[in-house]
Parts: structure tokens; sequence; C-alpha cells
């Protein structure tokens, strides 16, 4: 430190800051042992401020490290390959156990749908055709009129909806698919529960329109139906959730429509409807309760209350 | 001081390492308890090149270093600081007896230095009812930090070329302290 140019005056400085460095760490310490929270609270910034930094610098050290710790594990390499290839194909007969029983789950589910509701029955039937029209989306059922099917039913296979009964005959009726143009089904996103109504457009992945706040939803969330407006029962699975590359919200149906083959019409009996108002102390209240509140003769004496006071 | 750019390089790769010894004990690479304590590799570079240029390791950067350190590390705040400022200012004063002493005599002393380092830190600890280093711990911390240093020192020679100055070019009163 000290050169020619700055002479005894710089040694002097210098004496005095390192003499005053040493001083503020022996301090320090002291107060360290003294008062330990607040050096504490000291440290705690100081590797606060410096840490984060640090890790980004060392990154690449661990990680070269670790892969020199991987590299030695090559040594082993044609062993190791021959226990994955075993356990790859074990895997893949777990995996094959693992979606079969997946589909049943599914199936069994959409049964155990149907048998909780007790509106709900049902009555399978076959695709006999499609619609032979690449603009609408539908199929023919061996199933009509005689087997109880109405127009407007839902229709599920063992996964999720597939369309909504559009036409019957006597032994046949006509599915129009959620993926058709004309299919425009009310739904809710689960988890956040936001309303949305599926419209089909010749594709398998039908868009998702009228959603409040469209940002909060996530690929991946499920759709099902709402059963707003009375066609379709509610909580039947629709499918996920996907993003377009173009952004728009759609869902992935879940219904498996390359093998459609046997569906299960839901015949939903008459709901029961709420219809009206819900005024609590509207006219209709009053004439259908048969109290005295309602029944005239008393009339007089409820609706005009004795003044307070008034009577000797 | 010879203000040439070169001198500000050195301290920004003191500095450097100087921040990498710091932060190696903390890498995430093993999270299971460690036989063995890691070595201090802060004081090793300081005396290595204490001893070589003390020009391009000043005071205050050593006095920074070694506080962050003590803060990273988890010790006791201010202490190892203290005692590793003392012993490069040691180092500093009489740099140009050791290096004109060989490489031996150099390890000798900072052998020495460690040791009285390690003490000393224990008798404050002690006399200020912490908890102490064990003399097993302190004994391998010591020998740990001592194998390191010739490494230290050849990485500084041969890799950053921190070197002695050549008799040929040494300046004639540069560092005399008397």
């Amino acid at each position: 430190m000290a050169g020619e140019k700055t002479g005894s005056a710089w040694r002097a400085v210098r004496r005095l800051i390192v003499g005053l460095t040493l001083f503020i760490f022996f301090a320090l310490f002291i107060v360290w042992r003294i008062d330990n929270p607040r050096v504490e609270r000291f440290r705690m910034a100081l590797v606060d401020r410096f840490v984060p930094n640090m890790e980004w610098a060392l990154a690449p050290v661990t990680k070269f490290t670790r892969i020199i710790s991987d590299y030695q594990s090559y040594a082993q390499i044609y062993e190791r390959n021959q226990e994955l290839r075993q356990e790859l194909q074990r895997m893949k007969g777990w995996q094959e156990a693992a979606l079969q029983l997946e589909q049943t789950n599914a199936q069994l589910r959409a049964l155990n749908n149907v048998q909780l509701s007790p509106g709900l029955g049902f009555v399978t039937g076959e695709v006999i055709t499609d619609s032979g029209s690449p603009f609408s989306q539908s199929g023919l059922l061996n199933v009509g009129l005689l087997d109880g099917v109405k127009d407007g039913q839902a229709a599920v296979d063992g996964l999720g909806l597939v369309g909504r009964i559009s036409g019957v005959a006597d032994h046949t009726s006509r599915l129009v698919f959620l993926s058709d143009v004309s299919s425009q089904v009310p739904v809710i996103i689960r988890p956040t529960g936001q309303k949305a109504i599926v419209h089909g457009d010749n594709t398998l992945t039908p868009k998702v329109l009228f959603i409040d706040k469209p940002e909060t939803v996530l690929p991946g969330m499920r759709v099902v139906t709402s059963g707003d407006g009375g066609v379709f029962p509610p909580e039947l699975l629709i499918g996920q959730i996907v993003r377009a590359r173009t952004g728009e919200i759609r869902v992935l149906l879940a219904a498996d429509f390359k093998g459609l083959e046997f569906v299960r019409i839901l015949r939903a009996s008459a709901q029961d409807q709420i219809i009206g108002s819900g005024d609590l102390v509207g006219e209709s209240i009053l004439e259908n309760a048969p109290t005295v509140l309602s029944s005239p003769q008393n009339a007089e004496t409820i609706v005009v209350p004795p003044p307070r006071g008034g009577t000797p | 001081m010879r203000a040439t750019p070169k001198i500000w390089i050195y301290r920004a790769i003191f500095v450097l390492f100087g921040l990498l010894f710091i932060a190696y004990p903390i890498l995430p690479l093993q999270f299971t308890p460690a036989r063995w304590p890691a070595p201090e590799l802060l004081f090793a570079l300081t005396m290595a090149w204490g001893v070589r240029q003390p020009d391009s390791a000043p005071f205050l950067l050593i006095a920074g270093l070694a506080l962050l350190a003590d803060a990273v590390l988890m010790r006791p705040m201010g202490l190892w600081a203290l005692l590793l400022l003392m012993a490069s200012e040691t180092v500093r004063f009489s740099y140009r007896s050791i290096q004109e002493r060989g490489l031996v005599m150099e390890f000798t002393i900072v052998a020495a230095l460690l040791l009285a380092m390690v003490i000393v830190q224990n008798l404050f600890l002690w006399a200020s009812f912490s908890q102490s280093l064990e003399i097993t711990r302190g004994l391998q911390f010591v020998m740990l930090t001592l194998v390191c240093y010739p490494f230290m020192v050849a990485f500084l020679h041969y890799i950053i070329r921190v070197r002695k100055p050549d008799n040929a070019n040494r300046p004639d009163r540069l560092g005399k302290i008397r």
C-alpha cells in the first residue's frame, strides 16, 4: 500500500483504518455475545443481500459437480440399461392394467351417477350410423320412442357426455354430438365453479364461450354440465380444459368419440321446476298457505293489530 | 501505490475467488451432516496472496470478505474476521522476508498463524461462555486447511499468476513499512 508518493500520511491513515476495523470487529463479536438477536438480524440481512447472488454464480459449479458424480454411474451403464429395460416391461404391464382400471372406474362412476339420482333412468343404445356429413356431427341410435327416449335427453358413454337426442322415431333416434355446431351446453368449470357454454365447432375440442374471467381458467380443469336450462342433468363430465395455440379456451371431450359404440341415454323424469319469483309475502303464498293468516274470516283481526293500550 | 490497471484486475480476481471460497461450503450438494469440517480456503487464499502480492489484496477487501464469511457460514460474528485480519496484517508486515525464506518457511509461518488463530478463537469463545470448537474438530480443521495451502499456492502461482516479483524488476522501496 505504502508507495513512494503517498508517504507517512497515508501510512498513518491506513494504520487508523486498520485499528478501527479491528476494533469494530471485536466490538461486533462482543455485541454478538451480548445482544444476539440484533446481530443475527444483521447477519441475515448480509446473507440475504449476498447469498442469492452467489447461488446464481455457483449454479454452474453445482451442476458440474453433479455431472461428475453422475458420470461415475456410467461405469455400470450396461447393467443399468438391462435393469431399466426389464423395469420398463414390467411398467408397461402395469400401465395397461391402470388404463383398464381407470376406464372401468369411470364407467362405474358414470353408472353411480345414474343410480344416485333417483330421477334418472337410462336406456342403452347402439350407434348404428353417423351423420355422413362433415358439417353435422350426429349419429343414429337403435332406440326410440318405444324405449322411452325423448327429445333433448342426454347421452353418455362410459367416460363423459356425448350429446343430446334431437329427433326421435319409434325405434330410432338421432343423437347430436357435442361437437356439432348446433350444440350449446351450459357447463361449470371445476374447481373454480365458473359458468360457461360449450359450443361445438366440428372439432373434438369445442369452444368454451362466455367465461367470466377467462384468465383464471387453466388447462386440465374439468368441465361438467351445470344443469342450467333443464336439458342436461347436472354434473355430467364433458372433458378437460385445453388451450389452443391462438389462446382460445377449448374443452377436450372426455367421451371417446373414436370408439363410440354404445351410449347410454339418460331418461330424466320430469324435473321439479321452481317457477315464479321467490316472494315471501306475495299473493301466491298467502293464497296457498292454509293457515289462519290467510283465512278470510280472520283477516281483519290479523291485518289490523290491536292498537297498543287501546283495549280497555 | 502504483495505480496500474493491472492491480485493479488482480483485486477483482481476489474478490471473485474470495466469494467463491466463501460460497463453496454452502453449495447444495450434500445435505447429510459432514464428517469433516470444510477447510478454510479464504484463509489460505488470503495468506498465499498476502505473501506474494499484498498490494492487490488490500485490507478493506479482506475485511469485507471475512465479515461476509462469518455471516454466511454462521460463525460467531466478527471473531474469525478479526483474527484473519490480524494474521493478514502480520503477513503483510513481513511479506518481504517471508518471500526470501522460501516455501517451507512460508508454510511453517502460515501453519503457526492458523494454529494461533484457532487457539485464540477458542480462548475468546471460552472466555465469553460461547460454544467453542472441540479440540478434535479444531485439529481436523487446521490439518485440512494446511493440506489445501500448497494447492492454493500452486493455484495462485501457475493459474492466476500471482507471483513474487522477480529480483530484476523488484521495486526499490515498495511496502517497506518500518
